[in-house]
């Protein structure tokens, strides 16, 4: 080093009230080590902090020989930083919870203690200032699915109206599964009526911007500055100038089964999905629409608000935000269905009071069901793990069921019941008229009626019933493959998305900046979704502040261009993505790394520096705590 | 003075080396020839570190991570036993007794495997040094 004459180190060493100097001898650590020393009753209180921050002006590198830095190390960056001091020139050596604490040789600790600052001194000698650097972040968000967890985060997200938050939707409308259903567990709170203030609320907020009908296709840069590349589909429909009159759909001369509604009613060319759907304007299925074969227009000419558009065009565009949170939701497990055998979400259409039936519980012939068999697990075995919510659903089913057929048997085969606290209480009362069959293996098949077969303890038994309902499980949504490509992210043994840890950042992904909340995650109650969606949305409010810049830490890793090769070996060492190769030579996005250090123990070229733990650095400790 | 053997150990910044500050608080001793350095992740640690500590004169060296699965840098411990195998091949090579490295994991709240494994390594070094190791 070529300043290295010119160094001032200095020495502060603690007696921590006795607990240091009552076990090492720090006249003698004093006399062994080469540097000024200064030894102080106590570091840390506020005459010790003065008495640094009076003298340490002399010094250009200081070495703290005090308590565990873990405890300390704040408190010496700021009476340091406030010295002008960079705090990256100075190290702090654990002297009490490494040395004076684990020792009761008085003579051995000091010799300990002498070993350690050398480390210090010798590392402290290759410290170089470190700029703390703050990039400027874009506070706007891209939020990226409307079901219940995205909206609720648009919501919060959107309360700081200087950020605007963008909504993207694949479908033409919001709400996802959760404004599908009729009632909610545990306690049958009505969806749509939970769910109609904030979808109306999210819709009115100047500064959420809602895209509909539009998915992301590609992603650039990482936390604070991101670019996303929207496309949105045509709706054909002017969601501005529509007031959801249905004029248009009562023209429509096509009729196509609505498969929204499990193909169990009847829908237009031009259609709503289902009754109250927000927006409240509908979409014109291009496919099956006459214009094109026949120059159809009723529609058109129905339409006295001109909210008709047919010169309407697939577009793409960009949006740039400062993080992302994606809210995609899940699927359910595919189980065979037939006329009298419905999969869970199909059932749910059939319970709804703006569904195919009006919510009135009918067989396909218009009868009413006298027995219903409700099968739990469907697809539990095929995909591997207990999808959490369903029995809960099942509860609530056989709730809904018997207030409307107070006569209608109902049996539950299933397997293990999976219903906390207040889900058991919908157990108790279901209990009081549905049956239980426990069956580890069941098979549902139609034959004018339904027959159920599974095996209890008493062998194998065989039950007929008018409508059975498989309770299907919950797995990843189809497109979650082409999300965690697109912004680079790691699926689970399971196919949902991981989390950075499932402990603490149990919102955050294995990218920065991009959170997730709700089914993308696992399967998840209407609860749960919404608190993962407030989370990240806090996460992301506790971030990016309107106007004030983004933090980042210096300790990380730089590629030396000069000597790197471009092997790319560092690449796929990286747990973060901040390794990648640009032009013939790795580099490292400080706004990624982490720190670790991982790749630069691995450059074969020793291109890689981490910075603060330097290889230079590290064998400098290395002499001093070894000679 | 002459205090025996010097072990030096690296330990990761978020487990063994929170191991061994519990260690401190609750005043649980092991031997002084343990000279600690904290580094980040077990994953730094290059195999030329172990190189350089022997060269030095030290006579042990322990490298001291998370526990599988609970890497703060999610896989920096993988990536450090991977490379614990290589140095051993490397010690041998250089006609070092590879018991002289002992890779292992200690978790945060592990200060009383952080003392038997430091104090357990020393001993076998003492061994190795006075039986010709």
């Amino acid at each position: 080093m070529s300043y290295m004459s010119e160094q001032r180190i200095g020495v502060y060493l603690c007696e921590c009230g006795g607990e240091i100097s009552n076990k090492v001898n720090l006249e003698k650590v004093t006399d062994a080590i080469d540097a000024r020393t200064i030894t102080l009753p106590m570091l840390c209180t506020p005459e010790g902090l003065e008495e640094i921050s009076k003298g340490i002006s002399e010094f250009t590198h200081v070495v703290f020989a005090a308590c565990t830095p873990k405890r300390i190390e704040k408190t010496f960056e700021d009476v340091v930083k406030k010295a002008n001091l960079n705090p990256y020139l100075t190290h702090i050596v654990n002297l009490r919870e490494q040395c004076a604490w684990v020792s009761e040789d008085k003579e051995k600790a000091t010799d300990k203690a002498i070993h350690l600052i050398k480390g210090a001194l010798r590392r402290i000698a290759y410290h170089e200032p470190l700029e703390e650097k703050y990039i400027d972040a874009n506070p706007d968000v891209v939020v990226v699915g409307g079901g219940v967890a995205g909206v609720l985060a648009a919501l919060t997200l959107s309360e700081d109206t200087n950020r605007r938050v963008y909504l993207i939707e694949k479908n033409p409308h919001i709400g996802g599964k959760t404004i599908t259903y009729e009632d909610l567990t545990p306690n049958l709170t009505c969806a749509p009526c939970l769910l109609a203030p904030p979808l109306q609320d999210v819709l009115g907020k100047p500064n959420v911007i809602l895209y509909t009908n539009a998915e992301v296709e590609e992603v650039k840069g990482t936390l604070g500055n991101f670019l996303l590349r929207i496309s949105q589909k045509a709706r054909y429909v002017d969601v501005d100038k529509c007031i959801g009159c249905n004029a248009c759909i009562e023209v429509c001369p096509v009729n196509l089964p609505n498969d929204f509604e499990y193909r169990m009613k009847e829908r237009k060319a031009i259609y709503f999905p289902y009754a109250g759907v927000l927006p409240n304007a509908p979409v014109i299925d291009w496919q099956n629409c006459l214009y094109e074969k026949e120059r159809c227009q009723k529609c058109v000419e129905s339409c006295v608000f001109d909210a008709i558009n047919f010169d309407d065009m697939q577009r793409e565009f960009d949006l740039k935000c400062g993080s992302v949170l994606l809210s995609t939701g899940f699927s359910t497990y595919p189980v065979r269905e037939g006329g009298r055998i419905y999969s869970s979400p199909k059932f749910e259409r059939l319970l709804a009071k703006n569904g195919p039936t009006e919510g009135e519980i009918v067989l396909p012939d218009g009868n009413k069901p006298k027995s219903i068999a409700i099968v739990h697990c469907a697809g539990r075995e095929e995909l591997g793990y207990c999808s959490k919510i369903c029995c809960s659903v099942a509860m609530k089913y056989s709730h809904m069921i018997h207030e409307q057929l107070p006569d209608c048997e109902i049996h539950h085969i299933y397997t293990d019941l999976v219903l906390p606290e207040m889900h058991s209480k919908l157990y108790n009362e279901v209990s009081k008229f549905a049956r239980f069959h426990r069956s580890s293996k069941f098979d549902v098949r139609e034959d004018g009626g339904v027959t159920v077969e599974y095996t209890d303890e008493e062998g194998n038994q065989k039950l007929n019933v008018d409508m059975a309902v498989l309770m299907s499980g919950i797995m990843p949504s189809p497109e979650l493959k082409k999300i965690a490509e697109i912004f680079d992210l790691k699926l689970n043994e399971y196919g949902f998305l991981e989390v950075s840890d499932m402990k603490l950042s149990p919102v955050e992904t294995t990218s920065a900046g991009v959170l997730a909340a709700g089914g993308i995650l696992g399967a998840c109650s209407v609860e749960e979704s919404v608190q993962q969606a407030v989370a990240a949305a806090g996460k992301v409010l506790s971030k990016l502040r309107h106007g004030e810049k983004l933090f980042v830490d210096p300790k990380v890793c730089t590629v030396d261009e000069e000597k790197c090769s471009g092997c790319k070996f560092c690449i796929p060492l990286c747990p973060y993505g901040a390794a990648v190769y640009e032009e013939e030579k790795c580099t490292i996005d400080e706004t990624l790394c982490q720190g670790c250090g991982v790749c630069a123990s691995a450059c074969p070229a020793k291109a890689i520096e981490a910075r603060h733990y330097t290889t230079e650095q590290i064998y400098a400790e290395i002499e001093g705590v070894t000679k | 003075m002459n205090n025996g053997p010097v072990v030096v150990a690296f330990c990761c910044n978020y487990c063994s080396y929170e191991a061994a500050d519990r260690a401190g608080s609750a005043k649980k001793n092991y031997p002084e020839n343990l000279r600690i350095i904290r580094v980040p992740c077990s994953g730094r640690v290059e195999p030329e570190f172990i190189v350089k500590a022997f060269e030095n004169g030290a006579d042990g060296v322990m490298i001291l991570g998370c526990h599988p699965g609970s890497c703060h840098f999610k896989t920096g411990n993988h990536k450090a036993y991977r490379r614990y195998l290589l140095l051993k091949e490397i010690l041998r090579a250089a006609g070092i007794d590879e018991e002289r490295v002992k890779l292992d994991w200690v978790g945060a709240s592990e200060d009383d495997k952080l003392v038997r494994v430091s104090t357990e390594f020393v001993e076998k070094i003492r061994e190795l040094d006075t039986g010709g190791g």
